[in-house]
């Protein structure tokens, strides 16, 4: 896993971020309320004239002011010629609604839950766009201030777009409503629609660089260490015991004393390292980004380490689904989860990245 | 700027072509310096996108709007405002091109290439215009769908295919408004566009002027006849009388400051048999003077509000209004008349008086044929056959004449055009005491065989003589006539093809390959058809409007007309959404899912069995098979078939046939299940 540097110099972004404007704008609830039941979020969702909103772009405004003024030359002048001009162009104007507005029709768009993400950075999810009997020019897709490039999708086809999207504070994240656009083919009137994906990713805490090593914070739970009785390295003699190995027995203390001793080796199964609430300060959320910090350099090290939050516990282990576990505790921690899946697990299961890891 | 507001590469170079196309009509109105810019813009915008160059600073952008006002102020001046705001336009679109970033800032390159198109149409409205311009709208969209795709799109001939959909299904709603909405009045007065001087008759002439104009192929106006055509020798389309000499130059006399009322007019002129009835389209001159076989009267209907004529004191016809745009009127000719049978003491004067000290030896000729003649009219006739008898010649390029333009014609070079013997044999019964005056007008006209018009263009412009006889009032006479009357009979063509050494000259002017036989033809064929588009199309008016209406609806009422339109307006736009959203519903199944669904229907139909969406078409198959055992073969076969063809690599056509058969075959029914 990489995390860049520059990662470490930023905060995430204020927790209330979304929340705030809230309850400033009761019309804007209304409106949610509205498109909500009009729109109900759905994995898949195919365009048709009960989802797409039409209206004239502003270049079909600038153009419906260009209409009105060659009609006044027409009036003027009495020319016939620039009377039929401007109808043919009012024609156009009429005739591209219905081309905007097929052009949206019949589209399918789905969406996956995007890998996870640090909080306040981009999570990446991935948006389908399939077409089935005909072909759509120009679809544009946004969200935040985000837009992807206009898009053709062919006849018969599927093109899978990368939509970045800044994430919040730590949890889930519901990016919600996703517009879907086009003005083609003449960009005069635009056709759009939001749909609800019902996608989801999970935001870890951003993590704390001044957290420093876990390792030299003494984060060690217990002892460090454990001996086991093993063949790697020697660790003293002891008094011979009936049913030592042979093998073990050291004969030349033998030679010397004339009393049998047996060579103890032990192997070290060391290092497991635990990530623990109680060694990290500050209020709750400092805690959780340095504990999110910890795992990152625990899973760059060798060590096995586990967590332990005042509520759960997870055991010692290694590898990137261990982490991606790990720092989804992290993540949900103390979080009322309103999920209908639950688990977080599951969530992240669902976002089906083949191989974990923390998208940054 | 976001990749989302990049400008596709596609649209660039549709945009393009299309301003090329747009410049091509104004060409002729421009200044190559304009061309020049554009080209200049144009290279730097390429430049610019293959990353050669970069956006103009302020400073640059600033220079070049100095430069091209200056350039216009200094190209344009003294000519009209109409030109200057053409000209004005086509440079801020030439500049707007190198300053365009984004998708949105073409569409402002892509109104004012729309608007120049319109403005075209103020110089002229032909139909060959016409069909050029639809070209370059279309132009206009392609650049405009280019820009609405992708960035990616590398087949710019899509963006094309797409606007010339577009513009088709545009039509209709065209054809439909254009129909009924209603032509008010010009809301205010607008600068017109008056034809640049030299083009068309003026108030004055002088010896040379007649034969600049006919140097032009540009028509003068068309006459459509109600009846049989008159002979062309009697096809003298009258204009001004000029009676003021002032020694070099013939110009209108005093009598358009007085102002008689037509009834005192409809007194001195005797009209009789039945007139000619015609209908004119004039072109636009800039001036009052209509062209008109005497003594004319326009018919009242085609007298609308914004056509009110004058009958002059000499019987022409003047338009109240300068005739700025093509208009059409209807009239009747009485070509026996007699008009002036009493003159009164003051204009025998006028039409008498000659300047003092001008051609002596005409002068005195004259006094000495008169002396030898009993009557005026024996004193015409001696003039006409010394005219005849002597060696005068007809030619388009006399040598030029000096101070004493009369006597250096009949006696010195004996070479002239119509103005030349007009002008001679106006001073000579002057001289002679006669009234008598110079007309002007035009002779002829080229019949079309395709649509029966007559053409008449600058090149048959004329000039003759009337004259003054007691008990007969004022009479024609063409001296251009005596001398050579084959440029009456044939027209001013027909004479030219006969004279080699002229036509040598001309071997690379246009006047010279229109005789020739199938380039005839086809500017005939051409030719009526602009007349037909003029008069149906650029001609609808408001009352050409009501007619029409009136005769699709047999009287126009708001409601008829509201239900017509919204009528028409939806069926259209309900063929068209039909049309333009048919794709956009279902989903387009492989031919063999088509011919399997088939096969379900059949099984749901006749056996109330239904395939459940997640299953396989084995796992029906078995289910079927179940409950309806005797059509167990068959079912696996259809199955077997599908989904080989299915799962094969390529579809082969005699698997799918076979599956079709399979399926035709498949006739199961409950009655034969449950014997």
């Amino acid at each position: 896993m990489r995390i860049p540097s520059d990662l470490y110099q930023k905060r995430y972004r204020d927790r209330r971020g979304r929340q705030g404007r809230r309850s400033r704008f009761s019309w804007r609830q209304s409106w949610r309320a509205w498109i909500d039941k009009r729109l109900p979020p759905q994995r898949e969702q195919v365009l048709s004239h009960r989802n797409i909103f039409i209206f004239p772009s502003r270049a079909g405004l600038v153009f419906t002011g260009l209409l009105i003024m060659l009609l006044l030359v027409a009036i003027n002048f009495e020319n016939s010629a620039i009377f039929a001009l401007v109808f043919l162009l009012g024609g156009l104007f009429v005739v591209s609604i219905l081309h905007t507005f097929g052009n949206l029709m019949g589209l399918k768009i789905s969406g996956r839950s995007a890998e996870a993400a640090f909080a306040g950075r981009q999570a990446i999810f991935p948006i389908m766009l399939s077409a089935s009997g005909r072909q759509h020019f120009g679809v544009q897709l946004s969200w935040q201030d985000i837009s992807s490039d206009r898009i053709d999708v062919a006849k018969q086809s599927e093109r899978s777009i990368p939509m970045r999207f800044r994430t919040g504070p730590r949890g889930i994240c519901k990016p919600g409503r996703i517009k879907v656009e086009t003005s083609y083919p003449l960009g005069l009137i635009t056709a759009w629609t939001w749909v609800d994906l019902a996608i989801d990713t999970v935001v870890y805490p951003f993590p704390d660089k001044s957290a420093g090593d876990p390792v030299s914070q003494s984060a060690y739970h217990e002892s460090g260490m454990q001996e086991r009785a093993g063949s790697d390295d020697f660790f003293g003699l002891r008094s011979y015991v009936v049913g030592d190995s042979m093998r073990s027995v050291a004969w030349k203390t033998f030679a010397k004393t004339g009393q049998l001793s047996s060579k103890q080796f032990v192997d070290y199964i060391d290092h497991r390292l635990w990530l623990d609430w109680n060694k990290t300060t500050g209020d709750d959320e400092q805690r959780l980004q340095q504990l999110c910090h910890w795992a990152l350099v625990a899973e760059a090290g060798h060590h096995e380490y586990g967590l332990r939050l005042p509520s759960v516990n997870v055991p010692p282990g290694r590898g990137m689904p261990h982490l991606n576990a790990l720092l989804s505790e992290l993540a949900l921690y103390r979080l009322p989860l309103k999920q209908s899946s639950g688990s977080y697990a599951g969530s992240i299961r669902q976002a089906g990245s083949p191989k974990p890891s923390v998208a940054l | 700027m976001s990749a989302a507001e990049q400008i596709p590469r596609n649209s660039i170079i549709w945009l393009l072509s299309a301003q090329l196309a747009v410049i091509i009509p104004l060409m002729g109105l421009m200044s190559w310096w304009m061309i020049a810019f554009w080209l200049l813009c144009a290279v730097w915008r390429v430049a610019m996108f293959r990353g050669e160059a970069s956006f103009p600073g302020k400073i640059v952008r600033g220079t070049l709007v100095a430069l091209g006002g200056l350039g216009v102020a200094i190209s344009f001046s003294g000519l009209g405002s109409l030109e200057i705001a053409v000209a004005l336009l086509i440079l801020a679109f030439s500049l707007k091109l190198i300053e365009v970033r984004t998708r949105r800032d073409m569409y402002l390159v892509f109104c004012l290439a729309l608007f120049i198109v319109a403005a075209a149409f103020l110089f002229s409205q032909s139909i060959f215009l016409a069909i050029y311009q639809v070209f370059s709208v279309v132009l206009i969209i392609t650049a405009m769908v280019a820009t609405q795709h992708s960035l990616y799109n590398r087949e710019p001939a899509l963006a094309m295919r797409m606007a010339g959909k577009l513009v088709a299904q545009a039509v209709p709603v065209m054809i439909l408004f254009f129909l009924v909405f209603p032509r008010i009045e010009p809301i205010w007065s607008v600068p017109t566009n008056v034809p640049s001087a030299g083009i068309g008759m003026s108030d004055n002439i002088e010896p040379g002027d007649i034969a600049k104009l006919n140097q032009s192929d540009e028509l003068a106006f068309r006459v459509e006849f109600d009846g049989p055509m008159p002979l062309r020798e009697d096809m003298y389309w009258r204009g001004m009388t000029l009676s003021n000499f002032d020694g070099r130059k013939w110009s209108v006399g005093s009598y358009l400051t007085r102002n008689p009322g037509s009834e005192n007019l409809a007194a001195k002129y005797e009209l009789y048999g039945e007139p000619l009835r015609y209908k004119m389209t004039i072109e636009p001159t800039g001036k009052n003077w209509l062209f008109m076989l005497p003594i004319a009267i326009p018919i009242d209907s085609t007298q609308g509000s914004t056509m009110a004529f004058v009958q002059t004191e000499d019987f022409a016809l003047r338009s109240v209004m300068a005739l700025d745009r093509p208009v059409g009127i209807e009239v009747e000719s009485y070509v026996n008349y007699s008009v002036g049978l009493n003159i009164t003491e003051a204009q025998r004067v006028e039409y008498t008086k000659l300047p003092a000290g001008f051609n002596p030896r005409a002068l005195s000729f004259a006094a000495d044929l008169r002396e030898r003649t009993a009557s005026p009219q024996e004193y015409v006739d001696q003039l006409s056959k010394y005219m005849l008898e002597q060696d005068f010649y007809y030619t388009l390029e006399p040598p030029a004449l000096g101070r004493d333009t009369v006597d250096d014609f009949i006696f010195g070079t004996r070479r002239g055009y119509c103005e030349h013997y007009a002008n001679a044999f106006a001073f000579l019964l002057r001289a002679a005491n006669i009234p008598a005056r110079v007309v002007v007008g035009y002779q002829g006209g080229e019949i079309n065989p395709h649509n029966m018009t007559l053409n008449v263009r600058q090149l048959d412009a004329h000039a003759w003589i009337e004259y003054w006889r007691a008990g007969s009032g004022w009479l024609r006479l063409d001296p251009t006539y005596i001398v050579a009357p084959d440029r009456i009979h044939l027209g001013f063509d027909g004479s030219l093809e006969r004279d080699s050494e002229f036509a040598n000259n001309k071997l690379l002017s246009p006047l010279f390959y229109k005789n020739m036989g199938l380039i005839k033809a086809l500017r005939l064929r051409l030719d009526a058809i602009n007349y037909t588009w003029q008069k149906k199309v650029v001609g609808f008016g408001a009352d050409e409007q009501r007619d029409v209406l009136n005769d699709l609806l047999g009287g126009v009422t708001s409601l008829k007309l509201g239900i017509l339109v919204a009528g028409i307006l939806l069926i259209v736009l309900g063929i068209l959404a039909l049309w333009i959203l048919r794709g956009a519903r279902g989903i387009n199944f492989s031919p063999e899912k088509m011919l399997y669904l088939k096969f379900c229907k059949k099984v749901s139909a006749r056996l109330g069995l239904f395939r459940t969406k997640s299953e396989t078409p084995q796992a029906f198959a078995e289910r079927i098979i179940e409950k309806y055992p005797q059509s167990a073969e068959q079912i696996r076969a259809i199955t077997t078939q599908y989904n080989e063809i299915a799962y094969a690599d390529e579809r082969s056509a005699a698997n799918l046939d076979q599956l079709k058969a399979y399926i035709a075959g498949f006739q199961p029914s409950l009655a034969r299940a449950k014997l």
